[in-house]
């Protein structure tokens, strides 16, 4: 949450930033199942709402659906599988894809940006989110050899 | 079963949950009142719109049944009124004729008169008139129109009277051809043409000339059109010429008439009585 708040405008590359909470909210759901994982997101994306995009449940929702979805890919004998391999960042692309088009639903259909700007932001926004969630894996694999 | 049962209930619970988290997230998106809640209401009205214009185009069954009962309801009453004005207007084509016909004959006063009934298909036919003996109208007083000569009354009640028309086996008239002045009598033998009597074969008559009521007559007024010769023959055994005439009177279509108040000289009949033995 603090490294959303302070760390993550620093990441920025041309207005495209990574989104740590979902890493986390996707984390949950693998390691935890969909029930987790969706209140995960409400919780998560609750506060960022209220922290720092100040209209309060547009992430609430967008983060709920994805700790939903992340929660499909829940299997209680395989969570080092989904949490600790190459299907991690997999998982964290394709919730990030969704998590953006929820999130910018209402600009894409309330025509506030240009498509391309609209499809830079969606995609860019879930590779580097995606990129960012490498590191956990890495971090792990050091430990313990996987891949 | 219980196990599938079991599974069902198991993600019930997960999509229950899901559902209601997404609920509290909406309405705390609408419920707000940042500039971005502003533009969810918009999307918001916009998507409600699109799917109501949607569901519009998907018709009503019960409504559409109604209104196509009250769309035939006004499609009867404005064919009906569509009718009685193309009926006033061709009434109206036809009463201004009457009224040239009138101006054009105004030595004879003229009674004008609805044909309430007719027969076309007998050898004697008649029309029924809606002027009686209270509007003037006596027996052998001429019917006409603009056209040409009907034919003439025969019966007289007090609002009705009754003509015989050209088409009637006793009618006769004295005619004349327009052009060349031949007398002769005019008559009904059957089929859809008159017959002009009496015309020798050495008579100057042909086809297209107009044959008119004669001064002869102690019936119509002189020069009034009966109808064109559109065959003569001269092969007929006798001494006359069969000679066609076409009436200018339409009798299929007989409306309105006028009724001629005409009366010829009574010392010119009284003179042919006596002089003719009439």
């Amino acid at each position: 949450m603090l490294l959303s708040i302070a760390v993550v405008p620093l990441m920025s590359i041309s207005q495209i930033t990574p989104d740590l909470m979902l890493i986390f909210v996707v984390y949950v759901a693998l390691k935890n199942g969909q029930i987790a994982g969706s209140i995960a997101g409400f919780i998560s994306g609750l506060l960022l709402d209220y922290t720092v995009d100040f209209t309060p449940g547009l992430s609430a929702l967008s983060k709920t659906i994805c700790g939903f979805i992340a929660g499909f890919f829940y299997d209680e004998a395989k969570i080092d599988v989904n949490t600790g391999t190459f299907r991690f960042p997999q998982i964290v692309f394709l919730c990030s894809v969704v998590n953006n088009a929820v999130y910018f639903s209402v600009d894409i259909l309330g025509r506030e940006f240009e498509t391309s700007e609209i499809i830079k932001i969606l995609i860019g926004g879930a590779i580097y989110t995606t990129i960012l969630s490498l590191v956990p894996i890495f971090a792990t694999s050091r430990r313990s050899h996987i891949l | 079963m219980l196990r599938i049962l079991t599974q069902i209930t198991g993600h019930l619970k997960e999509y229950l949950i899901l559902s209601i988290l997404v609920a509290i997230s909406i309405v705390l998106l609408f419920s707000s009142k940042s500039p971005k809640s502003h533009l969810v209401s918009k999307v918001a009205l916009e998507i409600v719109g699109f799917t109501k214009s949607i569901t519009d185009i998907i018709p009503n069954f019960y409504n559409l049944q109604a209104e196509n009962k009250e769309l035939k309801k006004i499609n009867m009453m404005l064919l009906a009124q569509l009718n009685q004005l193309q009926e006033e207007k061709l009434e109206n084509i036809r009463l201004r004729e009457l009224l040239r016909f009138k101006e054009r004959n105004s030595d004879y006063e003229l009674v004008s008169a609805d044909v309430v009934g007719k027969s076309l298909i007998n050898l004697r036919n008649y029309i029924i008139l809606n002027v009686g003996s209270g509007d003037g109208v006596e027996v052998n007083m001429p019917i006409v129109c603009e056209s040409g000569v009907i034919g003439k009354i025969i019966r007289v009640g007090k609002n009705y009277s009754v003509g015989m028309i050209l088409f009637h086996k006793d009618f006769r008239a004295s005619v004349k051809i327009q052009r060349s002045r031949v007398d002769g009598i005019i008559a009904w033998e059957g089929g859809e043409y008159l017959s002009m009597l009496n015309v020798p074969k050495t008579m100057d008559v042909e086809p297209g000339d107009v044959v008119i009521t004669s001064e002869y007559s102690t019936i119509f007024p002189p020069g009034m059109e009966i109808g064109v010769v559109v065959e003569t023959d001269n092969s007929a055994k006798g001494l006359f010429k069969v000679i066609k005439v076409k009436p200018s009177v339409d009798f299929t279509k007989l409306e309105e008439v006028f009724v001629v108040k005409y009366k010829s000289d009574p010392e010119k009949e009284k003179f042919e009585e006596m002089f003719y033995g009439k």
